[in-house]
């Protein structure tokens, strides 16, 4: 696999772990020890998980050796980019209106909404993205990379 | 610089990117006279925010710069599109930040306890558009410098 997968690889296994135990959290702080929605909210601090993302350019560092990044990589990479951003836009407008419609003009939301659609945002991109460059390379390592 | 017998004149992202400076611009500036205006008159606004709907003319940029019809017509290469990329590179990055700053931190000004008027949310869509927008057309311009170069159409 080249550097590009094993990122993406990485990004989704981390986004996807954040999301499963936050929800899992939830279910088991909501369902089974029976604590009112905004305390089993809590769970969703798992989504922190998110920040080890930011570890990949250290974990997967350039090889200076060779050639790391062709013409087909930028393609690849700007559409995984273009596909995350459009969904990204899609969801996030969605997220604001939404309130504003069920509401109504003169309503008021919790203010913790905000850094929910800010975490919801980075999840989308990330895993979009992932998914993208994974289904562009292939999922799997390939002998001419 | 010696441009005798030639056509100095912008490229079209650069016409676009200063036309959406430009509309961007008006916008804000007429919006905000015309609520200040409405505000100090009655004590509330409400036909002043209409005037947003300027912004619509952000849409008629293919129409107004059309792309070159003819035999002469390569409008973008390599280098422009790299230079495009570049700049919404740059742009949402520059967002990613800004609506990071902005949402935690009104959370932390606020409080987590407290809530904020429905109408916020709309706006922080509205706003990060029009910054990504902004941002763009400003890295666009920054890139292929603010004046013309001599570039031939």
């Amino acid at each position: 696999m080249n550097r590009m997968q094993k990122i993406a690889w990485f990004n989704l296994i981390v986004t996807s772990l954040a999301l499963g135990l936050s929800i899992a959290a939830f279910g088991v702080a909501y369902f089974i020890f029976g604590l009112p929605t905004y305390r089993a909210a809590g769970g969703f601090g798992f989504i922190g998980i998110m920040g080890l993302s930011g570890l990949s350019p250290v974990l997967f560092r350039k090889d200076k050796s060779k050639v790391q990044f062709d013409e087909r990589d930028t393609a690849i990479q700007r559409k995984a980019a273009i596909v995350a951003y459009s969904f990204f836009w899609l969801l996030f407008v969605a997220a604001a209106m939404t309130p504003w419609f069920i509401l109504g003009p003169n309503g008021n939301i919790t203010v913790n909404y905000l850094p929910w659609m800010v975490f919801g945002g980075m999840f989308t991109v990330m895993f979009l993205q992932s998914i993208v460059t994974l289904n562009e390379y292939g999922w799997k390592g390939k002998d001419n990379e | 610089m010696n441009t005798a017998g030639k056509e100095r004149t912008m490229n079209r992202f650069q016409k676009i990117a200063w036309f959406n400076l430009a509309v961007i611009t008006a916008t804000i500036l007429i919006t905000s006279t015309a609520i200040a205006i409405e505000i100090r008159m009655r004590g509330y606004s409400t036909i002043g925010p209409c005037f947003v709907v300027i912004l619509a003319l952000l849409k008629a940029t293919p129409f107004l710069f059309k792309k070159p019809q003819g035999q002469s017509g390569v409008v973008c290469d390599e280098r422009d599109h790299f230079i495009r990329n570049r700049a919404a590179s740059f742009a949402y990055t520059a967002f990613w930040y800004v609506l990071f700053l902005f949402c935690f931190l009104l959370w932390f000004i606020i409080g987590p306890e407290n809530s904020v008027p429905t109408i916020a949310l709309p706006l922080t869509a509205f706003g990060g558009a029009l910054f990504i927008k902004t941002v763009a057309s400003v890295a666009i311009l920054v890139q292929y410098g603010w004046r013309d170069k001599g570039e031939k159409l």
